[in-house]
């Protein structure tokens, strides 16, 4: 009972005192850590001699620490029913100084009619601590007399009632909980019980929002322990002042009012900042003077020309072919897909998708309305959203608008980010642009950099949610980098180590979408390995020799390495070093990456793809060069190296960006012809029978083809123990018997598959025509004509397929959806509050903060 | 300053380490998944003949319909085993299966199908075989036909004929099965795609031939190639070509159909002979001009192929000769092959998309001329039969088109065929024989007959069946 403490050892200590219920007699209560100023006893008896009505006197509390701060000065509660202390951490000017009603007073110093005892009862043992001495006040004032606070009394008290507005979160709402329960109408009250736990995770996800997730077990334990401690707060209704004619209503002018409740808000906000402003200036992190804004540095000019470079990436259809595959037109699809849930391709199977599809969902509610645009959308933008990344990081490095612009260019329009655009390469274009705002992120979470951190707890909560959200795509989207994006995470929490509070929830989201699939591929595979295979389509990328992968695959870059390489010569060679050490330990790992040969899927094998490790050599060279270009003093000498480096670097490498040829077309983004996308909802399944030099390869898809979202690494790996199953040996016969045309009866086989249509990919060699030739001599099929994808073939008997609806939700897929959510709702920023309050003279610095 | 220089070396040592490192590896993360085995049964070998030679407008050159004339000689081979049984069917519309005979004489057209109740027999041209010659001299019609009896098939290619004034040809078509048959013609001509009337929903009945005029239909072409598509029953399918200068017939010839398209192709079996004459016969007719050797290339590419033609001769006299054209996408061209005197050649032809090739070559001999179409011939993996007809010199010209020597068992007789070089050997007359090569060769039979010529491919026959290797994603 150590939490009701408060309620059941005043009432204990007072039952002890066995003292006369003599209305003259008082009681004044005193607790060990509380250390009343000479003449506060006076002060206290004086006020109460003013009026016989008054009944509770309540002194001016204050921090034992320094005692010019008011800590608590009298106590109320806000409309909706939360106990508030309108005085709060507050110096003490004398502006509060005027003694006056209030609804209720802290237990501390509290000094009371004996008389009470017998009118009102004792303090109340089943109340929570933070309840017990408002509830004790609020039936003395139902029993019709007064409660008082009397500034000029002072008690020096440093126990938990004074902490009411700073934390005691679950205290705090359970008193809440508890006063709502004992002085609401009944049938209120039932209303209340039965809803205490759903607006437990209600108010849950309020917090979140609010950017006080310290917030949520508070909410959520709280209201578990209402709902489940109902009994001892009826009980407490029974203490009630039978004959009260004055309702908990009535009191109202009593109670705080919204404008006070935001005020203190506003004020413990405010406290929070200066707490992070004076952290920061002991780190002495604090900048000087702001840095330009992106507006101000006109990097919106180089947006437009990166736009402009990118001219052969402009949208006109669907992306198809390269590395791509459309996306699905529906969301619904692509939502179905991701998580652990039911996967179509094959024989269906229940498993964990790609990581990779939640991106997939993400690029296609960006364009909701048409979810396959978002890819044709995407690589156009990449070469401009990149740059506003490594824009920003750069602006951890320098503030010289000239050296963020030059620097962030060279991120942008690095050869090997130029390959994976070409080929539509979509998970490396998403981790190549999410790269250096996951940096950013990080860097604001843990506090670095050398201009402006996060300015409040709240912002810092926005910024680890950003960053984990981040940590997810950019782990989604390349598993390879991630072992060193983890490990440098690792390092910056061990160089704020203090932070540690912050950065531990950064992996949360990651965890939650790449755990279940990790685990899978591990544990239900046995393939620990396989977590490293590229996500999206498996096609290999070139292999770049070591020179390449040094120069990021074009001796254009050369220019930027050189500068970078001066890095080391300025007064951050330290760092500089650092990161040279990095970025080679990164090249290392793209060596090592392109080494590995998993399974593939339209190939045999594919190689490991090193163009995301690469791209963060390339951020590593952005935030070199930018070290590098910064410390140039000599305006003579900037101008030299900045022509060098715009007519070396910056413009041959544009040039190559802008005539680098595309691998894809753009296509109405159907995957198999009109007649199947019209057999959408069944579960007939369609074969795909194409012909290489050996083999014959059949794909089994449902007859709405197969989208980006529907390829399945999990699948792809298994598919060796899967060829085994009479499924597939089943279909394999089938085919045979098929491209031979031997006049075998396969009606059995193409109903036991659900097989409702045959496709042969017109490739025109020689042995499509054998197939067709083959294929339309099969009595149980007939000619469904010629289409784009090549021909296709109905089956004839085939009876009408059903359609089996599979969930698209799991337990897994649930905890995924509630994570990501909550990072969403916290890295959304709140900041319209904030600005109303605002002086103007800081408005110009918000756009260099971010 | 020193520091920070040591600091730059370090880096700059480091890197040059990373270039230097000549470490090469590769780490297999689990393994792709194997095809999986499955034995089917083939569907029976059905080889279809054309038959005797088709003459529009009779002996008159005036008469509307298109009979045939004389009767074919058939030559074949058919291996037989226990459990397999030889099967014909006269493609006259009814149907009457008897036995078959790989030596027969037609007059219809005919097919030969191994009835496999097993299903286990391995199928090939070693099972069965057959070509068919016909020597015709008609009033305006003569020449030798010579034509292999095919797999019948819903997609082919012909290329070769022409439809210039003097110059017929007719597509034949033979629906073997049991099934009525409709077919789409494409032809593919100098600027593409022609358009014709009457080239689609061409209604091949079952048991039937049909005979298609291209002379009726897209008249004045000289240069194409025939893409025949047919749902329904598969088909047989030729081009029948002749000349006529004035009132001399000048030739006859069937094509039959082309090899699969590929960037690299040979053709063997280009003789030339009487070209002393030929070139006397230019002089002084230019209606005789098309007697000069003349390549045709057609390429249904998306791209531009940019080919080149090496004419190798057997002999230190005959060097040959080196093409080289652009061939437009979809679409087909001639080149004249210029300067060859008499000899033995054989063409390797090299193209940056794939193509489908083909050489009219022509015998003259004195006033008496004959063409034959020497077709571009797959490469040979497996051990092939041929047969040489009775009553005709025939001569089996082999092609090595690959980088290595080629060691070539031609029934009991043994040769070595160096890289890129073609010979020719002899076969009695009457005689089938086996063909069987360590590396892939190519081969043509050319068949002579009084002075008249015919050129046919030696190829393989085999319906999909057997073992197949299936993956199953």
């Amino acid at each position: 009972m150590a939490r009701t403490a408060l309620g059941s050892s005043v009432a204990s200590a007072i039952v002890n005192l066995n003292v006369e219920p003599d209305p003259n007699t008082w009681v004044w209560l005193n607790f060990s850590n509380s250390n009343p100023e000479p003449g506060a006893l006076s002060a206290l008896l004086e006020a109460a001699s003013r009026s016989e009505l008054t009944a509770i006197i309540g002194p001016k509390l204050v921090s034992s620490a320094n005692p010019r701060i008011i800590t608590q000065l009298g106590l109320t509660l806000t409309p909706l029913g939360d106990a508030f202390s309108p005085v709060s951490e507050v110096f003490d000017q004398g502006q509060k100084d005027r003694a006056g009603d209030v609804l209720a007073v802290g237990a501390p110093g509290m000094l009371f009619r004996a008389s009470l005892l017998a009118e009102v009862g004792n303090f109340d043992e089943n109340a929570p601590e933070l309840a017990a001495d408002i509830d004790f006040s609020i039936r003395t004032r139902m029993a019709g007399y007064r409660v008082a606070v009397e500034p000029a009394a002072r008690v020096s008290y440093d126990g938990k009632g004074v902490e009411l507005g700073r934390s005691l979160k679950v205290e705090r709402r359970k008193a809440t909980i508890h006063l709502r329960m004992v002085y609401s109408p009944i049938w209120l009250v039932a209303l209340y019980w039965l809803t205490l736990i759903p607006m437990g995770f209600l108010r849950a996800i309020y917090r979140i929002a609010q950017k006080r997730p310290d917030r949520i077990w508070a909410e959520l334990y709280s209201g578990f322990w209402g709902f489940f401690s109902a009994p001892r707060r009826l009980q407490s209704r029974r203490n009630i002042p039978k004959q009260s004619k004055v309702t908990l209503a009535s009191l109202k002018p009593l109670r705080a009012s919204w404008g006070e409740v935001r005020l203190a808000n506003r004020a413990s906000a405010d406290r929070d900042e200066s707490q992070q402003n004076l952290a920061a200036f002991a780190r002495a992190d604090e900048n000087e003077a702001p840095a330009k804004g992106f507006g101000e540095s006109f990097a919106w000019l180089f947006v437009i020309l990166l736009a402009a470079a990118s001219w052969k990436l402009f949208p006109v259809g669907v992306v198809t072919g390269g590395s791509a595959l459309p996306l699905s037109p529906d969301l619904s699809h692509l939502f179905a897909r991701a998580g652990a849930s039911w996967q179509p391709i094959g024989d269906g199977f229940i498993a964990p998708s790609d990581p990779f599809n939640w991106v997939l969902l993400m690029l296609g509610s960006a364009t909701f309305w048409a979810p396959q645009l978002s890819i044709g959308f995407l690589l156009f933008a990449a070469r401009s959203l990149a740059f506003a990344g490594a824009w920003r990081v750069a602006g951890l490095a320098t503030k010289k608008a000239w050296v963020r612009n030059l620097s962030a260019l060279a991120y942008a329009l690095w050869p090997t980010f130029g390959v994976g655009l070409g080929s539509a390469r979509v998970p490396e274009v998403v981790a190549t642009i999410c790269l250096p705002w996951l940096v950013l992120a990080i860097t604001r979470a843990a506090g670095i950099g050398r201009f402006g951190s996060a300015r409040s707890n709240r912002q810092t909560w926005s910024w680890v949610a950003l960053a984990g959200l981040l940590l997810a795509i950019e782990g989604a989207s390349a598993p390879s980098l991630l072992p060193l994006i983890l490990l440098g995470l690792a390092v910056v929490a061990l160089m704020r180590i203090r932070r540690l509070g912050y950065l531990f929830w950064i992996p949360l989201p990651l965890g939650a979408i790449f755990a279940p699939y990790a685990y899978a591929l591990i544990v239900g595979l046995g393939q620990p390995a396989a977590v490293l295979a590229d996500s999206g389509v498996a096609a290999s990328t070139r292999i770049f020799n070591n020179l390449e992968l040094l120069i990021g695959g074009s001796v254009l870059t050369v220019v930027y390495i050189a500068v970078s390489l001066g890095a080391l010569m300025t007064k951050r060679w330290v760092a500089a070093l650092a990161l040279w050490g990095f970025g080679l330990v990164l090249l290392v790992g793209a060596w090592l990456t392109q080494r590995l040969v998993f399974p593939g899927y339209e190939t045999k094998t594919v190689t490991g793809s090193p163009l995301v490790l690469l791209s963060a050599v390339a951020l590593v060279v952005t935030v070199l060069s930018a070290i590098a270009l910064d410390s140039i003093g000599k305006k003579g000498l900037t101008r030299i190296v900045a022509t060098v480096v715009l007519l070396g670097g910056f413009a041959p490498l544009t040039y190559l960006a802008a005539t680098s040829s595309t691998s894809f077309s753009s296509t109405d983004g159907r995957v198999v012809p009109w007649l199947l996308v019209s057999q959408g909802d069944t579960d007939a399944q369609l074969l795909v029978i194409s012909a290489s030099r050996n083999n014959y390869a059949v794909q089994w898809l449902p007859a709405r083809g197969a989208h980006l979202e529907d390829l399945s690494t999990i699948y792809r790996f298994d598919l060796k123990n899967r060829v085994n199953s009479s499924d597939y040996q089943r279909l394999a016969k089938l085919a045979g018997n098929m491209v031979s045309a031997n006049g075998l009866d396969i009606s059995a086989a193409l109903q036991q598959s659900n097989v409702e249509y045959v496709l042969v990919p017109n490739d025109g060699t020689a042995k499509v025509v054998e197939i067709a030739g083959s294929l339309n001599s099969v009595p149980q099929l007939e000619s469904a004509g010629d289409t784009e994808f090549g021909k296709l073939w109905r089956v004839k008997s085939a009876g009408k397929i059903g359609y089996t609806k599979h969930s698209v939700w799991s337990v897994t897929k649930g905890v995924q959806v509630a994570v990501i959510c909550s990072f969403l709702l916290l890295a959304i920023p709140s900041r319209g509050r904030k600005k109303s309050f605002d002086a103007e003279i800081f408005l110009g610095e918000e756009e260099s903060d971010v | 300053m020193f520091r920070r220089s040591l600091a730059l070396v370090v880096v700059l040592a480091a890197s040059i380490g990373f270039y230097l490192n000549g470490a090469s590896f590769e780490y297999a993360i689990s393994s792709p998944p194997s095809p999986i085995l499955v034995v089917t049964q083939a569907k029976d070998l059905t080889l279809v003949c054309p038959g005797a030679v088709f003459q529009a407008g009779g002996n008159s050159g005036t008469s509307l319909n298109v009979g045939r004339v004389g009767s074919a000689t058939l030559s074949g081979r058919f291996a037989s085993q226990p459990g397999l049984l030889l099967q014909e069917q006269r493609l006259n519309g009814v149907l009457g299966v008897t036995t078959g005979k790989v030596n027969d004489t037609l007059t219809a057209a005919s097919a030969l199908t191994v009835v496999d109740q097993t299903g286990k027999a391995i199928q090939g041209s070693a099972m069965l075989s057959g070509v068919q010659v016909q020597k015709v001299a008609a009033p305006n019609l003569s020449g030798l036909a010579a034509a292999n009896c095919v797999r019948p098939s819903s997609d082919s290619w012909l290329v070769g004929g022409s439809t210039s004034p003097g110059r017929e040809t007719l597509v034949v078509l033979s629906n073997p099965t049991g099934v009525d048959s409709t077919v789409n013609l494409e032809l593919i001509g100098t600027g593409g795609t022609v358009a014709a009337p009457g080239l689609s929903s061409i209604s091949v009945p079952k048991l039937k031939t049909a005979v298609i005029p291209i002379s009726g239909l897209a008249p004045n072409l000289s240069t194409f190639a025939v893409h025949v598509v047919s749902s329904g029953g598969a088909l047989g399918t030729w081009l029948e070509t002749r000349t006529i200068r004035g009132l001399t017939p000048g030739g006859v010839d069937f094509v039959g159909p082309s090899a699969d398209p590929a960037k690299s192709l040979s053709i063997p079996g280009i003789f030339i002979r009487g070209s002393v004459d030929a070139a006397t016969l230019i002089k002084l007719n230019d209606a005789y001009s098309d007697l000069v050797p003349m390549l045709r290339i057609t390429s249904t590419s998306t791209k531009d192929a940019t080919v080149t033609a090496q004419f190798l001769g057997s002999s230190a006299k005959t060097f040959g000769t080196v093409v080289q054209q652009v061939v437009a996408a979809n679409s087909s061209l001639d080149i004249p092959i210029t300067g060859l005197v008499d000899g033995n050649y054989v063409a390797f032809i090299n193209s940056s998309q794939p193509i489908r090739a083909s050489i009219r070559l022509s015998r003259t001999k004195v006033s008496q001329t004959d063409f034959a179409w020497a077709p571009a011939v797959a490469a040979l993996s497996r051990t092939v039969a041929f047969n040489a007809p009775a009553g005709a010199i025939s001569k089996l010209s082999i092609a090595n088109p690959g980088r290595v020597s080629a060691l070539v068992h031609v029934g009991a007789s043994h040769y070595t065929i160096p890289p890129s070089t073609a010979i020719t050997v002899s076969v009695p007359a009457g005689a089938g024989s086996q063909i069987f090569s360590n590396v892939p060769v190519s081969a043509s039979l050319v068949i002579d007959i009084g002075g008249l010529i015919s050129v046919v491919p030696v190829i393989d026959y085999k319906n999909l069946g057997g073992q197949l290797s299936v993956l199953v994603r």
